[in-house]
């Protein structure tokens, strides 16, 4: 063994450090099957086997670090692969949240503490988000067949409430359409909160349950304030 | 059959067996050269109650001569030799430990010590931590350098889990292949994995292994998963052990002339053997003396053998059928058969006699006498005893295909034989099987006469190596063929006009594959010149 | 001791053996088997002996049957399914027996029938010499018994030794003692991602035993030609909590590198790769027939994640590479999953009715096999009670063939 290559001293690894994590780390056979199954394998020299040994032994630092945890898109094909019953995904999921929000990647904990403080992740203020909304609205009500069409905003009563993926109202607005008009069609009675309305809760991404707490309470609040009974939350 | 046993051994397999025989009231006479039996206190009252049982410690087996129903024992304790009677004799001797330190290259000491070091220091109930003061980590070590085996990873893993959940020890299990072949192993490997015990395996690579000067032993590797290197450091160190035949157990196997194996134990893997037999019939191998085994696979040898001794008391299911016989007048005692005897059965006194309750009919004394002086029913060694000859179906007599005779071992090729018939195989016209008892009873002169015969070639067809009920009965046919295409090639006939191959019974096309492809080998020859059209 | 009848459920390796020791006593023994053809799933194995024997008891198994069938004290019921266990001062049993569709008696085991049937399955064929007959309808498949509308092997018969209109038959016996010797069941691995049932060329170690045994080589099924490259993926249904099966099957890493060294000695030419998690020991020299198999072999230690199909019926496993961490896709002629050993869920009726205790995995508890008075006339023996070798089978028979004639001498004279 080359002595410049540095060792890790196992004796120092407190392999309890995720013991509290019920995800069964601990029964990992290293089969190798979730790293047959993932198709991030290889990337960075890692793959979900490897992630779930260095949890097992108490490699925090390392497995915190290293990007892998966020390149996986949580499908849960290594899930279901798994002999074992490991929840891997969650596994990811909690090194996530692990590490420092100031280093979460890209935009991710932007977006996220944007939208705990403002109600949506690109601070778009609530005049600008109705503006957005009705001139849309507009548009459709231009097309042949959708005569009438208007978008109602804090409707109390209304039978079904939805939220706004931020995107719809910032780049792809045009996608706004078609599911608006099939409600038309439909002759669904809905709404669309002005405070709150963001359907994107990147907690869930990050790791961070109390942000999607947070996050989810105010949608409930905003049912309950419009009284609206049932809610379509496309996220 | 109704003789006193011979028990030899000590340990769970040998006490099983003493306590049924004792309990059917049936005369057991036990030794061995240890200082004690280990039977229950029951079994103790009862010995000294009754006389069914007798038990010599310190006792030693030098000889034995005789045969299955009546062997002559010659024991010897504290100098003396004392002669013994017996009916039947098993071998149920313990398994000796061998510490694989040097394996590892490790020398013991007070922090390195072996498994069985260990077992008694692990507390039972757990809660004592005196022992294991100033021990933080404990390494495990087996199956790195030669695999190990569940046994020995079922005591690892029972040790760990009670230092691991009750001693606050960290224990950490460096192994190569994680042996889980056992009943409720894998379990207990989930048990250890929970209880926070750390397994690290290896596959092609070893960890580098040094013994420091204060006792501990540091390793240094590449975790295979992750890819990091890792350093343990390892306040003790337990090496794994090979379980091996004691040394007694080896020696009984040269002094009864078992077919020992390679390794020592006294019964050869020969599948033939199972469960408990040996290649001596009044000779049982059980326990740990003829394999690595667990406590409960003792306990299943115990029973297979008490069941094998009390069929021995029954008229064998061979009984009455004749079995090989030296005709007196012909016998120069050479002793040729007693040294081939596979299974011992020939008995020198002033005559040299068949033992017929140890024959088993193989045939081979009857092929190799020089003097063709044993008989055995049918069998002379010229004359081969002549089964029904098993031809295909739809088969036509054609004189221009070559005629064969395949000597047939009834075990395997015969079997065969049927099976490919069964299976539809058309087998050439020309083809004679000829059943023979054992591989070893076609001699030379039974192939010389096929030739001699109506054969333009010959097959011998045989157990594989290993397979075969008298071990060396193939290995015999083989060089017995052999000798013949030495004698062909001496008068410049082709060796191709003779064949040994290995069969096993359920190879059906493999016997049809073997016949044709002969028979076209044949096919390029002309037909063979020694041939007379006797049959 | 009295005349005694003893039943053993199940004629596979483990039943044959008690069978044979319980007669040596003049003990009458009643094996019933529930297939057509006895010696259970070992007598299906082929041997895997290149030049040397590799100590895998399946020619064991033949000389058994052998025995068994030429012994006057045992009779062996084929076609034979247990409706009913009860006991009184004996055991009582109710079977039903498989209509004989075939006379036994005047079959020569031509094959006509098999060659005529137009149904594929229909017709199935044993596997051993001692099977007679050598064919057997199977009465989920026969187009007669569906709707009467095809008689081709009985017109075609030329012992007149077929008769489809048999019907079943209900017959009891009695029985002193029971040994249940039914075996296991294979695991199935079609809800695996690995395309068994859909893909032609991936079978099941147990279908591979049967291929060779038949053909002498690894053919592949797609189109009987010999596979130039074989992947074996072990543990599939075995070491899975997931299943429920948290248990290794302990023979099917003997049995998939025997398998691969006489596929390397019969075909020299093709590629082998074996998936594995951790071999495990077998046989009395592991470490050496370990340092040689792996010269024959490509030992992988990672378990594939799934297998596609590729041109020609050819598989593309997808499996894990140590080194780099990536997947690598691999293309196979043939792939062979290792399926491990189950409880037989048939069997459970027969198992509650005798009062058998069953543990978590599912196999009767070894504890109350070989049970004596725990058991009241019961035993279990083989693989009921937890995967084993045919050896191993062997032994535990043995030793339950013990346990039963204790039970029969309670109160009368030994034996």
């Amino acid at each position: 063994m080359p002595d410049s290559l540095e060792f890790i001293d196992l004796n120092r690894l407190d392999h309890t450090t995720f013991r509290n994590w019920q995800y069964s780390q601990d029964y990992c056979i290293t089969c190798g099957l979730c790293a047959s199954s993932c198709p991030a394998s290889g990337i960075d020299g890692f793959d979900p086997r490897k992630l779930i040994r260095m949890i097992s032994l108490g490699l925090q630092d390392p497995v915190v670090e290293s990007r892998w945890p966020w390149v996986c898109t949580m499908c849960g094909k290594c899930e279901n692969v798994c002999p074992m019953e490991i929840d891997i995904a969650d596994a990811v999921r909690n090194v996530r949240s692990l590490r420092e929000r100031q280093k979460v990647p890209g935009i991710l904990q932007k977006g996220l503490e944007a939208a705990l403080e403002t109600g949506n992740n690109l601070r778009l203020p609530k005049d600008d988000f109705i503006f957005i909304l009705e001139d849309v609205a507009e548009e459709i009500a231009a097309e042949p067949g959708f005569e009438g069409f208007h978008v109602a905003v804090d409707k109390k009563g209304a039978d079904l409430l939805t939220t706004i993926h931020n995107k719809l109202v910032n780049t792809h607005t045009e996608d706004l359409k078609h599911w608006w008009k099939i409600f038309h069609a439909a002759g669904e009675n809905w709404t669309v909160p002005t405070e709150n309305w963001e359907g994107t809760s990147w907690g869930y991404f990050t790791g961070d349950d109390e942000a999607m707490k947070t996050m989810a309470g105010r949608i409930y609040e905003q049912m309950q304030k419009l009284e609206v009974k049932n809610l379509l939350w496309p996220e | 059959m109704t003789g006193k046993t011979l028990l030899i051994g000590n340990g769970p397999c040998a006490r099983r067996i003493a306590e049924d025989l004792v309990a059917r009231n049936r005369g057991i006479l036990v030794a061995t050269p240890e200082q004690g039996f280990d039977i229950s206190p029951a079994l103790a009252a009862k010995y000294t109650a009754e006389t069914s049982m007798e038990i010599l410690t310190e006792t030693k087996v030098i000889s034995c001569r005789g045969s299955a129903g009546n062997f002559s024992v010659a024991l010897k304790h504290n100098g003396k030799t004392r002669k013994a009677a017996v009916g039947n004799i098993v071998i149920a001797e313990e398994e000796r430990r061998i510490p694989c330190f040097s394996l590892y290259g490790l020398t013991p000491a007070s922090t390195i010590i072996s498994l069985s070091d260990l077992k008694p220091l692990v507390p039972e109930p757990p809660g004592n931590h005196r022992r294991f003061a100033g021990i933080t980590s404990m390494v495990f070590l087996s199956g790195i350098v030669e695999e190990s085996n569940p046994v020995i990873m079922e005591e690892i893993m029972a040790a760990c889990l009670k230092l691991q959940t009750s001693e606050k020890l960290k224990t950490y299990i460096l192994t190569r292949n994680l042996k889980v072949a056992a009943d409720g192993l894998e379990n207990m490997y989930r048990k250890t994995k929970t209880a926070g015990v750390v397994y690290i395996k290896f596959t092609d690579a070893q960890p580098e292994i040094v013994q420091m000067e204060d006792g501990r032993v540091r390793f240094e590797f590449v975790d295979e998963i992750t890819g990091d290197f890792l350093r343990l450091s390892a306040d003790l160190t337990i090496v794994d052990e090979k379980i091996a035949p004691s040394n007694y157990a080896t020696e009984l196997s040269r002094i009864f002339e078992l077919d020992g194996d390679p390794n020592g134990f006294a019964q050869r893997d020969n599948v033939h053997r199972l469960t408990v037999c040996s290649n001596r019939r009044g000779i049982l191998v059980a326990g740990p003396a003829r394999c690595v085994q667990s406590i409960s696979d003792q306990y299943i040898d115990a029973g297979n053998a008490v069941l094998s001794l009390l069929e021995q008391e029954r008229p064998a299911s061979d009984q009455g059928v004749e079995k090989a016989r030296i005709e007196t007048g012909k016998c120069v005692r050479c002793l040729t058969c007693y040294r081939l005897c596979p299974y011992r059965a020939i008995l020198v006194n002033t005559r040299v006699a068949v033992a017929p309750d140890a024959c088993e009919r193989c045939g081979i004394c009857v092929a190799e006498c020089p003097r063709g002086a044993i008989g055995m029913g049918q069998q002379e060694s010229s004359k081969p005893l002549v089964l029904p000859a098993i031809t295909g179906a739809k088969a036509v007599k054609d004189d221009r295909l070559p005629s064969i005779t395949a000597y047939c071992c009834s075990r395997s090729a015969a079997r065969a034989a049927e099976l490919a018939a069964r299976l539809g195989y058309s087998l050439p016209p020309g083809l004679q099987v000829v059943e023979v008892p054992c591989g070893g009873s076609v001699s030379l002169g039974h192939i010389l006469a096929a030739l001699n015969g109506n054969a333009d070639g010959v097959m011998v067809l045989t157990c594989h190596e290993g397979n075969c009920h008298s071990e060396f009965g193939n290995i015999y046919a083989r060089q017995r063929v052999d000798r013949a295409k030495a004698l062909c090639a001496a008068i410049g006939m082709e060796s191709g006009r003779l064949v040994h191959r290995t069969l096993a019974s359920n190879m059906g096309i493999e016997f049809a594959q073997a016949v044709a492809e002969f028979e076209k080998q044949l096919l390029e020859m002309e037909p063979g010149r020694l041939k007379t059209g006797k049959k | 001791m009295t005349q005694k009848t003893v039943a053993v459920i199940g004629g596979g390796v483990t039943g044959l053996s008690a069978a044979l020791e319980l007669a040596r006593f003049d003990i009458s023994v009643d094996v019933f088997e529930k297939s057509d053809f006895a010696g259970g799933h070992a007598i299906q194995f082929a041997c895997k002996a290149a030049d040397r024997c590799v100590k895998c008891g399946a020619c064991i198994v033949e000389e058994k049957l052998s025995q068994a069938l030429q012994d006057p004290r045992i009779r062996i019921l084929t076609g034979s399914r247990i409706e009913k266990i009860s006991k009184a001062e004996r055991f009582s049993i109710d079977l039903n027996q498989k209509a004989e569709y075939i006379d036994a008696g005047k079959c020569t085991s031509c094959g006509v029938c098999s060659a005529q049937c137009p149904q594929d399955g229909a017709v199935i064929a044993g596997v051993s010499k001692s099977h007679l007959p050598f064919y057997a309808i199977q009465e989920d498949k026969c187009r007669y018994l569906a709707d009467k509308s095809c008689t081709r092997c009985q017109d075609a018969c030329p012992e007149t030794a077929i008769t489809l209109d048999a019907t079943a038959t209900a017959i009891s016996r009695e029985a002193d003692a029971v040994v249940l010797a039914t075996g296991f069941s294979l695991f199935d691995p079609k809800n695996k991602p690995y395309g068994y049932g859909t893909f032609q060329n991936v079978v099941t170690n147990l279908e591979l035993e049967g291929i060779v045994r038949r053909e002498g080589c690894a053919l592949k099924p797609s189109d009987g030609q010999p596979a130039n490259s074989v992947a074996f993926i072990q543990c599939v249904g075995s070491r899975d909590a997931k299943l429920n099966h948290l248990w290794c099957s302990k023979i099917c890493c003997g049995s998939a590198l025997r398998m691969a060294q006489l596929i390397k000695a019969r075909q020299p030419q093709t590629q082998i790769s074996f998936f594995y998690i951790d071999v495990q020991t077998f046989g009395s020299d592991f470490q050496a027939f370990y340092r040689q198999v792996q010269g024959d072999v490509h030992m992988v230690r990672a378990i594939p994640g799934d297998i596609f199909q590729s041109e020609g019926g050819r598989l593309k496993i997808t499996c894990v590479d140590n080194q780099t961490h990536d997947t690598v896709q691999e293309i196979f002629d043939l792939v062979v999953l290792s399926a491990g050993l189950q409880p037989c869920e048939q069997n459970i009726e027969v198992i509650k009715q005798l009062k058998l205790n069953v543990g978590d995995d599912g196999f009767v508890d070894p504890s109350t096999a070989n049970g004596g008075e725990i058991s009241g006339g019961v035993f279990a023996a083989g693989t009921v009670a937890g995967p084993m070798s045919i050896a191993d089978s062997i032994a535990s028979a043995g030793d339950a063939a013990l346990q039963v004639i204790k039970y029969l001498e309670m109160g009368e004279k030994p034996i």
